[in-house]
């Protein structure tokens, strides 16, 4: 960790943009965990309270974007410190993405004609608690200015892509057997593309992490599995 | 001009901070070395009496750009400056050890004739020191001790030099009014045409803008830009956020030595030492 600033108002400026971006994030992880809750249980009233909680995510993003411009124009922050205020804000949009896909879930979940089956509510809940574990680990890199653990996560989306492709097929297979599931699995693979780009934000942000810390961005093509055509 | 539209020299694309950032990450230079060299030192010590102000310092300042110094109080970068045209031989018990090469002419060497050599290099100071003569007089001073007197060389001459100043078109209808009488930002401008008037290579400028207010201050750091053209700009500055604006190049400087010189953009946004990380964020004890 970089050492004290001679100046502890930007020293508390930089620690409360920390603080907030944290807080965006667990307020997403949260987010997240409703919105599958509200779906594997077929609990509609849970997911309206997700869709009407949404703004609290939109609140800290906006939150997060004042405050960085009040830095930025207020103690003309340069190198690592730069990177840092840049980072929170490209950072928070990622984050906010996240929540707006437990959004997005929430709402088609209302939509659905009847719970989802025990084995695609297994794949769609590995899915979510993978990218909760993603998101937590970025966030640990974050917060400890860890590049090698930023690196990690970068790396680790592969398996969610994997996932998403088993549990795209499954739904693909289930239309073709049985026309009348449409509707409902048009919806899930919906949800379940979501919570894939929700990797890729969390991937994003690792990306973020990993230029706010070194000063050079992540080299070479992330292990990546083709969703257009899964395996 | 906006910051983000200003052409540093040389232009510098995303791709080529990109480039320079990973050229960097594998241990190579990223700065911008096409330039030629207008001014080198070569492991260049100096002494005041028994205290060692410069440690060893080689640097060579790029052709018609803007190289800025920078560091805390007492880092030698104004005593580095010094040496360009050797003010330095007016402090006593001054001693240097080392070359300082302009053009590739060692400038400490016996033959060579100060007066000239300062020519040459011109030089601004902190604080404005017009002469207590008028405006016109102030910018024809050099000519007219190099025995010019021809009254319409000199008029074409002053003129250029104002107008090289951004200055003209506020004195033009006062050239006979006393130099004095012009407000600090003015003041400094008619020392920059005075010093251009004699058509340097390298102009030497020892915190020119802190006695100056931000907009007087914009308005030499305007003119820097369109100086650079034709001349070789050596900034010392204080203020870090105009190395930032000003100069194509930043060296900083601690405890007498040359600690990092790069290119701007990358010295302030991915410093390689820590030393200059800690000093430009603030972080410096």
């Amino acid at each position: 960790m970089p050492g004290k600033h001679i100046l502890e108002s930007f020293d508390q400026d930089l620690e409360l943009l920390r603080e907030e971006v944290q807080r965006l994030a667990e307020q997403a992880e949260e987010q997240l965990e409703r919105a599958l809750e509200a779906l594997l249980n077929d609990d509609r009233l849970l997911a309206q309270e997700v869709v009407a909680s949404d703004v609290t995510a939109d609140r800290l993003q906006q939150q997060i974007n004042l405050h960085m411009n009040i830095v930025l124009a207020c103690q003309q922050a340069m190198a690592d410190d730069l990177r840092e205020i840049l980072a929170a804000g490209r950072i928070a949009a990622h984050l906010e993405r996240l929540a707006d896909y437990a959004k997005n879930t929430a709402k088609r979940t209302q939509v659905l004609s009847r719970k989802v089956d025990a084995e695609v509510g297994a794949q769609f809940s590995w899915m979510s608690e993978r990218v909760g574990a993603m998101l937590r680990q970025v966030m640990r890199a974050y917060q400890e200015r860890d590049a090698a653990e930023a690196n990690v996560a970068w790396s680790s989306d592969i398996e969610l892509d994997r996932m998403y492709g088993k549990l795209f097929a499954h739904l693909l297979e289930q239309m073709q057997q049985d026309p009348g599931s449409i509707r409902d699995a048009t919806q899930l693979l919906f949800i379940a593309k979501g919570l894939e780009r929700a990797g890729d934000h969390v991937t994003d942000i690792a990306e973020e992490i990993y230029l706010m810390v070194t000063g050079a961005p992540l080299q070479g093509p992330r292990p990546k599995v083709d969703n257009i055509a899964p395996e | 001009m906006s910051t983000l539209n200003m052409t540093k020299t040389p232009p510098k694309t995303h791709a080529m901070d990109m480039s320079a950032a990973l050229e960097r990450e594998h241990g190579r230079e990223g700065a911008d070395r096409a330039a030629p060299v207008c001014i080198e030192t070569k492991n260049l010590n100096l002494y005041y009496g028994a205290t060692q102000a410069l440690m060893n310092v080689s640097v060579q300042i790029p052709k018609q750009r803007v190289t800025a110094f920078i560091g805390p109080s007492g880092c030698g970068k104004s005593t580095l400056l010094r040496c360009f045209n050797r003010m330095n031989d007016l402090v006593d018990n001054c001693r240097i050890e080392g070359k300082v090469l302009l053009d590739n002419d060692d400038i400490y060497d016996r033959a060579v004739k100060v007066a000239l050599l300062r020519r040459r290099v011109g030089m601004v100071f902190q604080k404005p020191n017009p002469f207590p003569k008028s405006i016109f007089e102030n910018v024809a001073y050099g000519l007219r001790i190099m025995g010019v007197n021809d009254k319409k060389t000199l008029s074409e001459t002053v003129e250029g030099a104002l107008r090289g100043a951004a200055l003209w078109n506020e004195v033009k209808d006062r050239l006979n009014s006393n130099g004095l009488s012009l407000s600090g930002g003015q003041q400094q401008r008619l020392v920059i045409a005075r010093a251009i008037a004699l058509e340097p290579e390298v102009l030497l400028l020892d915190e020119p803008c802190s006695a100056l207010d931000p907009i007087a201050t914009a308005k030499v750091e305007e003119l820097l830009y369109e100086l650079k053209d034709r001349y070789t700009i050596v900034i010392v500055t204080h203020n870090m956020q105009q190395a930032a604006r000003v100069s194509d190049f930043t060296a900083f400087m601690h405890l007498g030595e040359m600690v990092e010189f790069t290119d701007t953009n990358t010295l302030f946004t991915t410093p390689k030492m820590e030393r200059t990380s800690d000093y430009i964020t603030g972080r410096f004890g």
